[in-house]
């Protein structure tokens, strides 16, 4: 009798979890799906029956939306941004994360005046930073976005790799300073590499908002030529109509590079999200 | 091979003494231990040694060379830590050849040197593997590896032996204590286990809230330690402290315990009559001094049996007399009665003062 419990119990625990699992990946998956479909439909179509399946699939939403949207070159603007701010969020986020969980003076005043910027809304500054960026010249070019790109995003990756290095048992860089290491090579041979994957993990998030974000590249950039994915879409949203077919199809395409990004770095993601390596030992405060 | 010299070494977190104006002296080739419960600042004391930590106060020679502001790889020293800090995400290989790359050995020499050390500590066949692929007994061997390849003057181990399980550490002591003698290196060992430090040091040093207690080879550490915090700390079992007064009688001076007195040796007389202060004493004795039968004889003192610990190959008996628990060693294979009597080999007693807790005999 108790085997035969325990059965059903197992077996109602399994389906529980199958039943939430299935709901969960229909919620995630359903935008994506939903998105697919709009772009093969039409207007009048939506309108009569939002919720309904493309009766003739209209593919020249695709060509309308590559065409009209320059969705090419805006793709290859956002290529150039994001690459261009992650190459320099690589370079210099580690470091300074390093830098910042180290016992040296200031380090908290540091670490808060960088937290400090991130609660700032990006509306709140735009007007003084756009007038800075005019000066410099840098409105309507890709190293502007990209600076401010930086500058934005720099906290949060502190943020993130600052906490593994903390993480880290304080006697493997005792270890590393007795076998003669400069801190500098400490950083780079031992507490780096053991970090990577929450450098991957701040790299990805901030990639994938840089890519997506509209609202920098809106302010921020002037001719059609600079527009990044996100604006080129964005014209198919006009003051009297949107041309919800080639918008949704305008979309569909900005959505492919960071979803096959996503399955490429996906075992990284998820390690960076369960913290990385786990060493023994007592960690640094 | 080097002689370190500690002079009025002092070390201040803050408003915390985790060092106190320690003066200290490890010859060349010697193995001293630094014993004391956790908090002593003995691993405070060898951080200083090694580099990783600067004294407050004080002054630290390696011969007589000043190396107060010298970083460790200045100081030629080479460290085993207690959770072995090996490199997770380098080989074994790697792990132990990383400072002979840094200093910039040749790849030949570097070769020889890796095999030489594998080959001493039965590691050639983990020199691919990762530490996470290690068990602890393997771990610790690389972690010593990694301190025997760089052939310093001085090894400073931080209780190596703490993470591993009974049986294997009690091997370990042998093999360590062996290879020090093999290498000859200066080494400088800390420990909180007593029976540890008794085994492996030349000399021990008994530490206890930042203050260095007494240096001694391990015999008179035991036999006449300088404090009753050492008495009670350093011994398989602690030693009985029984606190008592001198008192004086026609027939002569006697320890007053308040349930039974002791007369005191003649040999030893003028020692207590010329104690500096005139506080009480404690009479501190070894289990293995204390005899129990089930009959009296002269000097013997009525107690009742408390109770009787077996180990095997010895038993510790606990005695109650009076307000006073007192325990023995006795053959695993002698029984007592409810009623027993204690005799006290008053030669090998030591007394201390009460108030310093400091030894007088």
């Amino acid at each position: 009798m108790t085997a035969v419990y325990k059965g059903i119990k197992r077996s109602s625990s399994k389906f529980i979890t199958y039943a939430i699992l299935l709901v969960a990946t229909v919620i995630v998956v359903y935008p994506f799906l939903w998105t697919f479909l709009m772009s093969l439909r039409t207007n009048p179509e939506i309108f009569a029956n939002p919720w309904g399946l493309p009766t003739d699939p209209v593919w020249e939403n695709y060509v309308v939306a590559w065409t009209q949207g320059n969705l090419g070159v805006a793709t290859v603007n956002s290529a150039i941004i994001t690459m261009g701010s992650l190459v320099i969020l690589a370079a210099v986020s580690p470091i300074t994360a390093y830098a910042l969980s180290k016992p040296i003076f200031g380090r908290r005043l540091l670490f808060y005046a960088l937290l400090a910027g991130m609660f700032m809304a990006p509306q709140v500054f735009i007007i003084p930073l756009y007038v800075l960026l005019n000066q410099l010249g840098l409105i309507d070019t890709h190293l502007g976005l990209v600076l401010v790109y930086v500058a934005g995003c720099l906290p949060y990756c502190v943020i993130i790799i600052r906490a593994a290095f903390l993480g880290l048992p304080q006697a493997l860089e005792d270890s590393a300073r007795v076998d003669g290491l400069s801190t500098f090579q400490t950083f780079r041979r031992i507490m780096l590499p053991l970090a990577m994957p929450s450098v991957y993990t701040a790299l990805i998030i901030e990639g994938i908002w840089i890519w997506n974000d509209f609202f920098y590249p809106l302010i921020l950039t002037r001719s059609r030529e600079m527009f990044t994915l996100p604006l080129g879409i964005a014209i198919f949203r006009g003051g009297y109509m949107i041309q919800y077919g080639p918008l949704s199809a305008g979309t569909f395409i900005s959505m492919i590079p960071v979803v096959l990004l996503y399955l490429v770095f996906a075992d990284l993601i998820r390690r960076g999200v369960a913290g990385g390596v786990a060493v023994k030992g007592s960690t640094r405060s | 091979m080097v002689r370190i010299v500690l002079k009025n070494i002092s070390k201040r977190f803050q408003n915390v003494t985790a060092v106190n104006n320690v003066n200290l002296e490890v010859q060349d080739g010697e193995f001293l231990v630094l014993l004391g419960p956790s908090g002593c600042g003995k691993t405070t004391t060898l951080r200083m040694i090694a580099g990783l930590e600067k004294q407050t106060v004080g002054d630290l020679y390696f011969d007589d060379k000043l190396v107060n502001d010298l970083e460790p790889k200045q100081r030629n020293v080479a460290m085993v830590f207690q959770e072995y800090a090996l490199y997770p995400h380098m080989t074994v290989s790697d792990n132990l050849s990383l400072c002979l790359k840094v200093a910039k050995v040749g790849k030949e020499e570097m070769s020889d040197r890796l095999l030489r050390v594998a080959k001493m500590l039965e590691i050639e066949h983990l020199l691919g593997r990762k530490p996470g692929e290690l068990s602890g007994g393997q771990q610790q061997r690389v972690a010593l590896g990694r301190a025997i390849i760089r052939e310093p003057s001085v090894f400073l181990l931080d209780e190596p032996l703490s993470n591993l399980d009974a049986i294997l550490r009690v091997s370990m002591r042998v093999e360590l204590k062996k290879l020090q003698q093999k290498l000859g290196t200066t080494t400088v060992y800390v420990t909180h286990d007593q029976t540890e430090a008794m085994i492996m040091a030349d000399r021990v040093a008994v530490m206890k809230d930042g203050d260095l207690l007494q240096i001694g080879s391990p015999v008179e550490v035991y036999t006449r330690p300088a404090t009753k915090f050492i008495g009670e700390f350093v011994g398989p079992r602690s030693m009985n402290l029984i606190e008592c007064d001198l008192v004086d009688k026609e027939e002569g001076a006697f320890l007053d315990f308040g349930s039974f007195s002791l007369r005191v040796p003649t040999k030893l007389m003028a020692a207590v009559r010329d104690r500096p202060s005139d506080s009480g004493l404690v009479m501190g004795i070894r289990p293995e001094h204390v005899e129990i039968k089930n009959s009296k004889d002269e000097d013997s003192v009525r107690g009742e049996l408390y109770l009787v610990q077996r180990l095997g190959d010895t038993n510790y008996v606990s005695v109650s007399i009076g307000s006073n628990l007192i325990t023995a060693k006795t053959d695993p294979r002698e029984e007592f009665r409810d009623e027993i009597f204690v005799k006290f080999n008053l030669g090998l007693m030591n007394i201390f003062d009460r108030k310093t807790g400091k030894i007088i005999i």
